[in-house]
């Protein structure tokens, strides 16, 4: 019941990290294809504005979808850090668990900062752009106008399978994980967010997804943003607890090496 | 000797086996806790499933989008074209293009993703105007007294005003 179960625990790894590369790499997944033409004539045909045709209406990849990757590395970034306690010796893992986790909350929250305002830049465009009716309005359209909610739904479905399995293997490899409140939030977090994600994808009409989507992705850049200051500050502890050690261990080797 | 069996049920037997509670075999060992977040990861799933399989099918007017869109948009619309980036050969200082025939507005470059410029007309007119981060080129006709707002991206645009009965004038809204 005490014992680690090592292969359950790498499926809940190998999990964790898939949810990651699919969230990663969905840019080239979603969207990307043409659009129906169609759709966007019959918009623009109700707005008394001829706009030659043969322009190219392309479908937009969106941004929500990557973004979830903000929240669902943080998890990665915990198991990764348990998994190394079978690999590395205890003391050294206990002493850089602290300072790791710092480094890469300090990184996450910067790189979060800069992807919510690129995030907020974008909704800002898309919506400063439908509203200037109607020249504006028809740019909407060809570039963010045909949204592939179907394709982001077959992701987050994809994600959805992923998360729950990395779920259900990490408790399979020991049940005293669900005991870790921070890991259970965190798993509940990213559950969450995909909800989230497919719940604004579907709540409005096709042509305004993207700026849901963008609102999706802000949304998830201000989660990670919380969930690095709450790693960053949990840390603390580890850390100053480390440097107490590593200095009483100084001191210890010190006294040791003065001749009586 | 043949053996009697005797079908009838006493009273102490049928009082002998006490009713078990219902207990599904999974659920009777998790804790209360696994319980709770068992629950919690049901309702979520389930949370999933309505958010995908009951998506908005509705067509929506792009020209009267939903009011959280304008919000958004009334907390950062697009900025207008400083007057000194417009050149025309038909601008009075005053602000008024007084066109005979047609008459090409020019404006400049600017900072920003997305700009307005704001017409109002006397007469009846027809706008050329570029699609913003398109190379198409959309035209719309106007009615007189119309007020009018020509989205220009972060490019040089040259935007065509035609008159249909000459001369015509044509405000710029600042």
């Amino acid at each position: 019941m005490e014992r680690l179960r090592t292969p359950f625990f790498i499926c809940a790894m190998v999990a964790a990290g898939l949810a990651v590369l699919v969230e990663l790499g969905s840019t080239y997944l979603v969207g990307g294809g043409p659009a129906d033409p169609g759709q966007l004539a019959q918009q623009v045909a109700g707005f008394g504005v001829d706009v030659p045709a043969g322009g190219q209406v392309g479908q937009p990849p969106g941004i929500a979808i990557p973004y979830l990757a903000l929240i669902d590395v943080i998890v990665l970034f915990t198991v990764a850090l348990m998994g190394a306690g079978m690999i590395v010796p205890d003391r050294l893992h206990g002493r850089l668990q602290g300072i790791i986790t710092i480094i890469a909350a300090i990184i996450l929250i910067l790189t979060a900062l800069v992807m919510l305002f690129i995030a907020i830049g974008k909704l800002i465009l898309m919506v400063t752009l439908l509203l200037a009716f109607p020249f504006g309005t028809i740019a909407y359209l060809i570039i963010w106008g045909s949204f592939p909610r179907g394709d982001a739904a077959v992701i987050l479905s994809l994600l959805m399978f992923l998360k729950l399995v990395f779920a259900a293997m990490l408790v399979a490899a020991q049940q005293r994980f669900i005991q870790n409140k921070g890991l259970v939030a965190l798993v509940i977090t990213t559950l969450v967010a995909n909800v989230v994600a497919a719940f604004l994808h579907g709540i409005v009409p096709g042509i305004l997804v993207s700026i849901t989507d963008a609102i999706a992705a802000i949304v998830f850049a201000i989660v990670a943003i919380i969930w690095g200051l709450v790693l960053a500050i949990g840390s603390i502890p580890s850390i100053v607890n480390a440097v107490r050690a590593t200095a009483a261990e100084a001191q210890g080797t010190a006294q040791a090496a003065i001749p009586a | 000797m043949a053996v009697r069996i005797r079908w009838s049920l006493s009273e102490s037997n049928l009082k002998a086996t006490p009713r078990l509670p219902v207990r599904i075999p999974i659920l009777s060992r998790l804790t209360r806790i696994q319980r709770i977040l068992l629950a919690v990861v049901v309702v979520i799933v389930i949370a999933f499933f309505f958010a995908v399989g009951c998506t908005n099918g509705g067509s929506s007017n792009a020209a009267e989008p939903p009011g959280f869109v304008k919000a958004i948009g009334n907390l950062f619309g697009a900025p207008a074209v400083a007057r000194k980036d417009i050149t025309a050969p038909c601008l009075s200082p005053d602000g008024k293009l007084t066109i005979d025939g047609s008459c090409k507005v020019h404006v400049d470059a600017g900072s920003d993703d997305v700009r307005e410029l704001k017409l109002k007309t006397v007469g009846a007119i027809t706008v050329r105007a570029p699609v913003p981060r398109q190379d198409s080129i959309g035209e719309k006709q106007l009615e007189p007294g119309e007020e009018f707002k020509v989205a220009i991206d972060a490019d040089a645009a040259d935007i065509e005003i035609i008159c249909a009965d000459s001369p015509c004038v044509v405000s710029l809204v600042s």
